[in-house]
């Protein structure tokens, strides 16, 4: 191997190196191609989960309750003044939820 | 050479599994990843294809075990290097790796992005040469990453590079390239 050779084939192979493959949807296929994240048994604890709250709320009434609580509150928003209005608690619910919207959108990001 | 992007997005996708992240770093390294494999597979489009979202699936789903000890790119390399060691050993009782060949004509599905002389040229290496080859002509690694990619020693991995060269000058010779 001379050095006349390894420029020949540097430069042979110049050309490929500089060629990038276009994408043609290659990462929407492998995208599509990931595994779920959740388990098998993470499916099936939900569906226990789920099963189990709708049988207690059948034993318990449950749609009973809310509805009673619905009423209450229902009551209570009608019976409510202005002047009783707490601007703290007021600003600390908002920067919660505010938080809490940014973090979810960081996390998605 | 890791940028401090990949560092972040190897971490979003290994502590909150942020697929948005992953789709960033298949985009970025998609491109070398394919043409590692067409130079493997010989401008095989679909094979390369398969074999590097294959390799991309594995790296996803084992992205917890990436250490940093190398850069991301020698990582997804090696899995790279992996899955298609995996693929000739299934496939070598029936095709054979060293039985792919570069006809003169295209076939359905046949890459001719990289031009089909390099294909023939690769053609007439043996397939350990050819990932030495190509990872540091096509590549441009250096040793020492070719060396952690296939779990060679260098000493290895260069007389691979010494033999494939050899071939390649003839057959460049051969062929009328001056």
């Amino acid at each position: 191997m001379t050095e006349k050779d390894d420029i020949r084939i540097e430069k042979f192979f110049g050309e490929a190196r500089r060629i990038g493959m276009p994408d043609r949807g290659f990462s929407r296929r492998v995208m599509r191609a990931l595994p779920s994240d959740t388990s098998h048994a993470a499916h099936l604890w939900v569906t226990f989960c789920t099963l189990l709250g709708i049988i207690l709320s059948l034993v318990f009434r449950v749609w009973q309750l809310t509805a009673d609580y619905a009423e209450a509150l229902l009551r209570a928003i009608s019976a409510f003044e202005l002047s009783q209005l707490n601007i703290i608690h007021l600003f600390t619910a908002a920067a919660t939820i505010l938080a809490l919207i940014v973090r979810e959108l960081v996390h998605e990001w | 050479m890791d940028t401090p992007n990949d560092i972040s997005l190897v971490t979003q996708v290994a502590v909150f599994r942020n697929r948005r992240a992953f789709d960033r770093l298949v985009r970025k390294y998609q491109s070398s990843v394919r043409r590692f494999f067409l130079s493997q597979t010989l401008g095989d489009a679909q094979l390369s294809d398969d074999l590097a979202q294959d390799t991309f699936v594995k790296a996803y789903m084992n992205m917890a075990r990436f250490r940093g000890l190398s850069s991301f790119s020698t990582w997804l390399f090696r899995i790279a290097y992996n899955v298609f060691y995996d693929y000739t050993r299934s496939h070598y009782r029936t095709d054979g790796l060293d039985t792919l060949s570069v006809s003169g004509m295209p076939a359905c599905g046949h890459d001719t992005t990289m031009g089909m002389d390099i294909y023939a040229a690769l053609a007439r290496l043996r397939p350990e040469e050819r990932s030495c080859i190509t990872l540091q002509l096509i590549d441009g690694l250096p040793i020492n990453k070719i060396s952690v990619i296939t779990g060679m020693p260098e000493g290895t991995v260069k007389s691979h590079l010494s033999r494939g060269k050899e071939k390649l000058s003839d057959y460049l010779k051969q062929n009328g390239y001056d």
